[in-house]
């Protein structure tokens, strides 16, 4: 959310001025919740904005800015996905299109073991020869080549 | 004299309170705990920056802090102007509450 905040500045707001607000936002976000940070990102880009914006445009751009925001923030679900091959079962905990879990033939694989390099991610069982290899394809869903026995 | 309004001159109190050390964040920090209302940081450094035009205030960057990812602060501080518009803002109030129904 953080890199959100930043992309936002940086794309918006006076460059002289920038990496300072950057920081008091940072500061801000650990006693802030996210829409409190929400809220001083849509008024920083409208008042300390690198372009002109008229005072009647400024309500405007507040709705269209806000809108946005609450879109980017609408939290996604926590999914469970329980799947099968032919080496067994396992489960995947989505949040979003991000695996925050994974469960092989009933057990919990150690956070360590799970890796991710854009939109694959490797899953290393016990032994090697039942490692997944998967690649997310949208929120909660992913396609794998099945493992054998 | 320059009229202050009256967000102003509560972001101008605030400043002169800080003493130099006042930034953005805590000038706003002091404002919200003072009237008990949410204020955004566009509307803080705006408002600053109004001051700064008019010569009340002035700012220097310095501060750098992990928790800021190592970023600059703008520090903000009253100039002798600054203190002179507060003192004539509050004589015109006592002068305006000694001749109403305020008064006690």
């Amino acid at each position: 959310m953080r890199r959100l905040h930043e992309r936002f500045l940086r794309a918006l707001v006076r460059r002289d001025r920038v990496d300072e607000l950057i920081g008091d936002l940072e500061e801000e976000s650990a006693l802030r919740g996210d829409a409190a940070c929400w809220r001083d990102v849509v008024s920083l880009c409208l008042r300390q904005s690198r372009f002109r914006v008229a005072p009647e445009c400024r309500a405007l751009l507040a709705v269209v800015a806000l809108g946005a925001a609450v879109v980017v923030m609408e939290p996604a679900p926590i999914q469970t996905v329980v799947a099968q091959d032919a080496a067994g079962s396992f489960t995947l905990a989505f949040f979003g299109r991000s695996v925050i879990g994974a469960t092989m033939n009933g057990e919990a694989v150690p956070r360590g073991r799970v890796s991710r390099s854009g939109d694959v991610v490797m899953i290393r069982a016990a032994t090697s020869h039942l490692d997944l290899r998967l690649r997310i394809i949208g929120r909660g869903t992913f396609e794998w080549e099945g493992r054998s026995r | 004299m320059d009229r202050l309004g009256s967000f102003e001159e509560l972001v101008l109190i605030v400043v002169g309170r800080q003493a130099g050390e006042g930034y953005a964040v805590t000038v706003r920090a002091a404002l919200e705990r003072d009237i008990a209302d949410t204020i955004s940081l566009g509307a803080v450094y705006a408002t600053l920056d109004r001051l700064e035009e008019k010569a009340l205030v002035r700012s220097s960057v310095g501060g750098a802090t992990p928790d800021r990812g190592g970023r600059s602060k703008r520090f903000f501080q009253l100039t002798a102007k600054g203190v002179a518009a507060l003192s004539q803002m509050e004589q015109i109030r006592a002068r305006l509450v000694a001749g109403s129904m305020l008064r006690a």
